[in-house]
Order: structure tokens, then sequence, then C-alpha cells
């Protein structure tokens, strides 16, 4: 086994003390910085991801094995800058919409997307309307993500759409929903794009869509 | 009716009528045209929303209050209040500079738990035969509002100190539990959402022996116990089950047939399930009457004690939540019958022009075969065979496909839209590709990706 496959595996195991030595003995090896990227840790969170779709893992495992990502994250991010050759995927905006301060799964959904390598535009919790569309006008992600824990808040994801059509920028942007009451039928029914149920799903569908 | 059938239930004896508890908590306030965050520093709105609901819901439960923030509240977490809402915790004093050590055990007098009691007391004076159930914030939530989501990686990464937090919030659980029994309360429900978030190999390390406590301390107290989960928490309800509760209730996520067959097996009562958002709040009475009713087929009536899958949203229609009543009474041996008198009713409700979505901005190529009964007709079988075919190839294009038969309400409404006359047919994201010939595999591919490449968002591939 390879520094990076072991690299790969101490995230995925969420062994964060090996992760920052493991992260140097891959560069000492000669390793890029780039290719470490790829190869450990943005492989670590598909394979993390696919284990909490399957519930292997649940939210305590992922949120371990994402901080170790970010541990070793931390040491390759001035190397990557400085190559400049750093390719995102894609690029997403998130938030959890107004009235609704809950943001635990707003924040999941967030290092999935990062760990998958897209650039993510965090615009936090109780997120009004307008800020949504602002994002989507300035940024012009690919995705704009909605979160909401409550069923009342959820009905402000409507308010987002209703905006974004008014403005023309609907058909721009793929308008992402999830949080634990929003359903499918709901998400068709304001005309939401996609619909996931947790965070590795709604980074899985991206993915797909930006192949 | 009332306590006793309640009890029955919970004892999973004989019943002859479904017992029926509304999760009323701020929904209380929307009776009396209150506020939620009035209503819930309020003993004397509690007492008056809760006894209206008491008379228009007839239910054999009912909780005092439904705020999980209350203990958090005390510990020095900041709430923020709202109209339509419980409260929401928006600071973690654990997280925050503050020790374990530096809290205390709730007294009886602390933050609003006097109101609580006392709208309990008046509640028990007026109406003798309700249950009422006194809900207190079970540890792994209590703990997740006191140190916030870091708690969850701490489960991982530094367990002694999460062994110790829960500990204490085991304590403060039950601490409140007492408080409830002293004051009379029927039924101690221990509520923690936060379940339906660990693997049960962390609830055994973490919660399993301090619920296995929570409970045998609540049956000291001689009070039946109920154990609340919302979420997907379908891999731990057996070893919630084993901790001893008398009872569990879920939401919509864990299916009722696997919660009848777990609790059936260590012989406890289960409840809950009709779903919030999309029955209660949003629906209308015929489909809450359908849903409702097939929670009771479904549950095999022993045991079962009905009821929304969690609190109930401010503003729930009450003819919705009175609805629930006629299928109460409904005899237990023609529910079935009942269901199919409802299904029916809830079609014609719904059947309205069927309008085709915007094809191009889905994700997925929707692929509609309609048949007069792909099992009975044999060019119809066929047809749908063709597609199943195509499915294994799914990584190719991402496709959806639904088989629409005729004797569908349904069917004959999209029909219409998407003008198809013969059947067999094959619609294609709203066209009509195949008319009784049964394509081979390469056509329907072949006009699958072309329907792919129409999409929007395809980038094209130089």
């Amino acid at each position: 086994m390879d520094t990076i496959d072991k690299l790969r595996e101490s995230i995925v195991n969420f062994q964060i003390k090996e992760v920052p030595e493991l992260t140097k003995k891959a560069l000492e090896e000669g390793k890029d910085a780039l290719e470490i990227l790829n190869e450990a840790l943005i492989k670590a969170m598909e394979i993390v991801g696919e284990k909490f779709e399957r519930q292997e893992y649940f939210l305590p495992e992922l949120l371990a094995a994402a901080q170790s990502m970010y541990a070793a994250l931390d040491i390759l991010k001035p190397l990557l800058s400085k190559s400049g050759k750093v390719e995102k995927i894609g690029k997403v905006v998130l938030g959890t919409v107004k009235g609704d301060l809950h943001d635990i799964g707003k924040n999941i959904v967030k290092m999935m997307f990062e760990g998958a390598n897209f650039e993510v535009i965090d615009l936090g919790r109780d997120v009004p309307a307008e800020k949504f569309v602002e994002a989507v006008e300035k940024e012009h992600p690919q995705f704009v993500g909605m979160s909401a824990l409550l069923t009342t808040t959820m009905l402000q994801m409507k308010e987002v759409i209703e905006k974004l059509n008014e403005k023309g920028l609907k058909d721009k942007v793929k308008v992402m929903v999830g949080g634990a009451p929003v359903t499918e039928e709901y998400a068709k029914e304001i005309g939401a794009d996609i619909y996931a149920s947790n965070a590795s799903e709604a980074v899985r569908i991206a993915k797909e869509i930006m192949k | 009716m009332g306590k006793d059938n309640l009890y029955r239930a919970f004892k999973r004896e004989e019943i002859s009528k479904i017992p029926w508890v509304p999760f009323v908590g701020v929904h209380g306030g929307y009776l009396i045209d209150t506020p939620a965050d009035e209503y819930l520093k309020s003993s004397e709105k509690i007492f008056e929303g809760i006894s209206k609901a008491i008379e228009l819901y007839k239910p054999d439960g009912i909780p005092v209050v439904f705020d999980l923030q209350i203990e958090a509240e005390i510990f020095g977490c900041e709430l923020k209040w709202s109209e339509d809402y419980p409260p929401s915790v928006v600071s973690h004093p654990l997280s925050e500079g503050k020790k374990l050590n530096d809290l205390k055990i709730p007294d009886e007098g602390d933050g609003r738990i006097p109101i609580v009691m006392e709208a309990l007391n008046k509640l028990k004076e007026r109406f003798s035969d309700v249950a009422f159930y006194g809900l207190v914030t079970g540890p792994l939530t209590l703990i997740t509002h006191l140190m916030g989501p870091e708690l969850f990686m701490k489960m991982v990464l530094e367990p002694e100190n999460v062994i110790e937090a829960i500990k204490f919030a085991t304590n403060v659980t039950e601490k409140m539990a007492e408080y409830y029994s002293k004051s009379e309360a029927d039924v101690v429900a221990v509520v923690d959402p936060m379940v339906s978030q660990i693997s049960p190999k962390t609830f055994e390390d973490f919660l399993f022996n301090s619920y296995v406590e929570i409970f045998s301390h609540i049956k000291s107290l001689e009070k039946f116990s109920s154990f609340f989960v919302c979420g997907d928490a379908r891999k731990n309800i057996e070893i919630m089950a084993k901790t001893g509760p008398d009872n569990i209730s879920v939401d919509e996520n864990v299916p009722i047939s696997l919660l009848r067959d777990t609790t059936k097996k260590y012989n406890i009562s289960f409840g809950g399930n009709i779903p919030l958002a999309t029955v209660l709040l949003n629906g209308t009475p015929q489909l809450v009457q359908k849903v409702s009713s097939e929670c009771i087929y479904e549950s095999g009536f022993k045991g079962y004690i009905l009821s929304p899958g969690c609190d109930l949203p401010y503003a729930t229609p009450v003819e919705n939540l009175r609805a629930v009543l006629e299928v109460l009474n409904v005899p237990l041996e023609k529910i079935g019958e009942y269901i199919a008198k409802k299904a029916e009713e809830v079609h014609e409700d719904e059947i309205e022009p069927y309008i085709p979505p915007d094809y191009s901005s889905l994700n997925n190529v929707i692929v509609d075969v309609f048949t007069v009964d792909s099992s009975t007709c044999a060019a119809c079988q066929y047809m749908v065979g063709a597609v199943k075919d195509v499915e294994i190839s799914f990584n190719i294009v991402p496709f959806e496909w639904k088989e629409h038969k005729l004797s569908e309400k349904e069917a004959l409404t999209m029909m219409k839209a998407l003008n198809v006359k013969q059947l067999p047919s094959i619609v294609i994201d709203g066209e009509i590709v195949f008319e009784s010939v049964v394509p081979n595999r390469e056509q329907l591919l072949n006009a699958i990706k072309k329907a792919y490449e129409n999409k929007k968002f395809v980038r094209r591939v130089e």
C-alpha cells in the first residue's frame, strides 16, 4: 500500500492523528499536491459518502471523516493555490432559508461539496430570498442549494424559486432542495430541479449533472 | 374511549377502538389565536389551547407542552423565538467556555418548568379522562443543544468527554420525569430526535445504559413511558426497544410495519406515523382519512396508538385533524373497506388535467409507457419488457420510466394531455415515439439518448 492509499484509508477511518503526517510524507515522496487531493482526499470523501448513504456511517462518522479530510487539505491548500492548477468541478451557492436557524444539515452538504472539489459559496443560515437571488446573479453557480428543517420555513423555498423566475435566472441554475420535512413531491411541486435526501446524494447528483 | 383505552394499548391488550394522541404543541396557540412565543410562556394560554384541542379532537391522550428547549434554556442556551414555531437554540454554552461542572440539575422552580406544571395541574383537574403526556428532552438532543453539532465529531474523536456529558443529561431527563410525575402526568415521553443521526453501535456505546436507567426510573415512578424519535431511525428501533420503554413513537421515515414487528418482539406498544407536512398540514381531510386508516390497518391493531409523526405544525388545519375522528369510529374489521372508499375519494379530488413538466429542465429523461395492463396483455408486456431491458443501461443516460395502466385514473388524464391514442405506446419526454410497435433495444436507447441531448443543462462534449 503506498502513502496515498494509506492517507485515503486514514481519512475514511477518521484516524485524524495520522492524517497530517501521511500528507507530509506523500509530499516528501514527491507526490504532487493535486494528485494527493484527487486520489486521497476526494476519493476518501466519495467512499465516506457511499457509506453514509448505505447507513454504514452516520453523522458522527461523517463529521469525523470530514474533519480528517480538512486536516490534510490545510496542508495542501498553500501548495495548490501556488501551483494555481486546481480546477473546481462546479460552483454551488448554499444556505438555510429565512426563519430557519438549523444549519447542521447545510454544513454537512457544504463539507461534502468541498470534499468533492466544488467551490462553495455559503450564505449561512436564516437567508432571505433576495440574498439567494443576488448570489446567483453575482456568482453564476451551476447549483443553488436550500435547506430547511421546519415545515413552516420550507415554504420559503418556493419564494426563492419564484424570485429566480422573475429575474429570469431559474433556467441558468439548478435549484437543489433538502432538509428533514422536504420531500421529493414537495420539491417537484415548487419547481425545484433536484431533491436529495442526504448530503452525499446531493453531491452525487450534482457530479452526474456536471459530467 | 379515553385514558383506559390508551392504557390498554400500552399493555398490548385487546381494544375495540384505536387510541388517538394528537401531538399538539404550538398548534394549541393557533387554536386560541396566540403566537407560539406568547403561548409557550404562559400557563394560562397553554391551559386554554390544550383545552380547546381536547374539545375539538377528542383525544385519548395529549401532551401538555411540546418544547424541547425548556431544559436547554435553563442551562443558558440562547433561544430565538418565533410566532409559529417552538424556539430554536442559537448558542451552545459548552462550546463557548462553560464547563460541565458549571451546570447544575434544574430545580422545580427554574425556567419555564413551573409554567408547564401549573398548566398540567389545571388540565388534570378539568379533564379526568384524558391521559396527559409529560415530554422531556432526551439526553442526546439536550447535549446537542449544549455542545452544538461538534458533539457528533467528538463522539468519535473525544468519546470520554461525551460520555460524561451524557451522564449529566441523563440525570436531567430523570429529574424532569420526576417533576412531571409529581404533577401527575400519566405518561412520560422521552423525546430524542437526534437518535436518528447515530448508528446502533454509537447508541450502544453512548446511550444504551442511560436509556435503560431512564425507563426503569419512569417505571419506578409508576408511569407509562414512551420513546419518541423523528427522522430515519430504522436501524435504531430494535436497540431502542431493548432499553425497555412501554412505547416507541416514530414519524413517516420509519415504516409502520417495521415498527409493528419490532415492538411485538419486545412486547411493547407503538405509535405515530400520520405525515406532518404532506398530509396534515397540506393535505385534505380525505387524504388524512385515507392515510390514517392505512396506518391503523397496517398496525395490526394490537398495541397501536394513532398519532402524527411529531409536533403538529402551528397552522395545521383544524378540519384535517378532526377528520381523524371519523376513522376512529370505523369498526376495525371494516377498516380495509374504508380505505378502498377513501382511496377513491382522494382520486376524485386529484383528477385535474395533467400538466406535463418542462422536460428540458428535468435531470432525467422521462419515459412513460402506456398500457392496458402489462400483466394481462401480451403486447403491453413486451413494451414494458423493452424498457426494462434498456434500464440496465441507465449509466449511459439517466432516465426514469413508469408504466401507466389504463385501469388507473391518472393514466387517462395523462393520455389526453400527451395525445396518446394507441395502446401500448412509449412516450419519451412528452413525445410519442413508439405506437403499438415494440422497439428493439438499440432503437429505444437511441431515442432516449436523443431526448437527453435536448436537455438544457447538458454540456456538449466537444
